[in-house]
């Protein structure tokens, strides 16, 4: 018979609690309790109809988490923000300028947004309307950001360009620059100014998919999502699950490919119903969202909204009866 | 056995389709609100409650190409700066199985 060794390349671990974290299939002694234990999923990750834009859109910037998320500009209306209560969106105040290919970091109530192209304008959001702030160091689109509206970090940008900057709430900061620049996907991905992700999304540059990781002081590769999209919609965080969703992997096509990042490799989550591309994204890894965006039908935009609940995976405990 | 059934219906957001759906069932939206089903009773019976009405393949990909058809009229007609942020839709073929 088959050792777990042999099976899983591990030695079942002698721990004296169940670990706080734990991935399918994985197997320990609690030395406390006196029983083997063991991890399983329980409920498979899927997307699920959120409510729909009040106008569909692409191309704005988006944060927060499932149940209080922002889509603000983009595509017409010009300038337009709308809230998401994990129910349904409603109108807040537009932008003071409309911009295309822009990004931020923070919450439904306290954000910051930066980048585009030709612009440097900045702009922050406290729940109800928008100020102009201090510009941004580069003219840039399609930048990546994490953080909040306080310690943000925003990196790299197509063109491409590589640059980094913190925002403290009033000023940027100049940081390391980025391995390999170029376009960011839509929607935070990290966990904060010292824990982003940059999934690269510059198209028909062979910089697709690449994967660097910022731990407040540089930047370091990592793995390469598989489905290498452009315009996907990013949410989560580095130490627990990131997802990134849909995106043009075509010069024709958009994707309901959905991938999952555990923080050096990327490995295929269920799929939208329904493809897009440069849509937002919110929320975690295990409770997310995607919205807008474009798709093949006229008019080619979309006010549809996703909703991901990761895999839920549960400890049990092993009997032989 | 046919694997898919074929349907047009409006998404009208939260809980049009929901995660018990998606495992019970096949779904994906495709221009001009068509959705494949996964061909099972749980399926039909979503396809019902939605409204929908149901299209042969045939019937379904008319729609579709309809769709990326006007798709692509409408996106060849946008200046050079627009046509490089949006893809130029592309041909969908629906699963037939």
């Amino acid at each position: 018979m088959a050792s777990y060794n042999t099976i899983r390349g591990l030695r079942v671990k002698y721990l004296s609690a169940d670990p706080a974290t734990s991935e399918s299939g994985q197997v320990w002694y609690n030395s406390t309790t006196g029983s083997l234990r063991a991890a399983g999923i329980i409920g498979l990750a899927s997307w699920s109809a959120g409510g729909n834009l009040g106008s569909a859109r692409t191309n704005g910037c988006s944060g927060g988490t499932q149940t209080a998320a922002l889509y603000a500009g983009g595509g017409s209306p010009g300038g337009a923000t709308e809230l998401y209560n994990g129910t349904a969106w409603t109108g807040s105040g537009a932008m003071n300028t409309n911009r295309f290919g822009h990004r931020g970091a923070g919450t439904q109530t306290s954000y910051i947004m930066a980048g585009n192209d030709p612009s440097t304008a900045a702009e922050s959001f406290n729940g109800s309307a928008w100020s102009n702030e201090t510009a941004y160091p580069t003219s840039v689109s399609g930048i990546g950001a994490a953080g909040t509206d306080a310690a943000a970090v925003f990196f790299a940008g197509g063109t491409p360009i590589t640059s980094t900057f913190y925002w403290n709430g009033s000023a940027w900061s100049d940081q390391s620059a980025a391995n390999q620049g170029g376009a960011a996907n839509n929607g935070p991905l990290g966990a904060g100014q010292s824990d982003a992700v940059f999934l690269s999304a510059t198209e028909l540059t062979g910089l697709q998919g690449r994967t660097q990781i910022w731990d407040d002081s540089s930047w370091t590769n990592s793995g390469t999502a598989s489905t290498q999209g452009d315009g996907r919609s990013n949410m989560g965080t580095v130490g627990t699950s990131c997802v990134s969703a849909g995106g043009r992997t075509s010069p024709t096509g958009y994707s309901v490919a959905c991938e999952s990042f555990n923080g050096s490799t990327w490995s295929t989550t269920a799929s939208l119903a329904a493809p897009k591309a440069a849509g937002g994204g919110a929320g975690t890894g295990s409770a997310g969202l995607a919205f807008g965006g474009n798709s093949s039908g006229s008019p080619d935009v979309t006010a549809a909204t996703e909703e991901f609940t990761g895999a839920v995976v549960s400890t049990q405990t092993v009997t032989t009866s | 056995m046919e694997l898919f059934m074929y349907g047009t219906a409006v998404n009208t957001g939260k809980g049009f389709f929901t995660h018990e759906d998606r495992q019970d069932f096949y779904l994906a939206g495709h221009p001009g609100n068509v959705w494949v089903i996964g061909k099972n009773e749980k399926g039909a019976l979503w396809l019902a409650a939605k409204n929908g009405v149901t299209k042969t393949h045939a019937e379904a990909q008319a729609i579709v190409d309809a769709e990326v058809t006007a798709g692509q009229t409408a996106w060849d007609a946008l200046s050079d700066e627009e046509k490089a942020i949006s893809n130029r839709p592309g041909p969908i073929t629906l699963p037939y199985a």
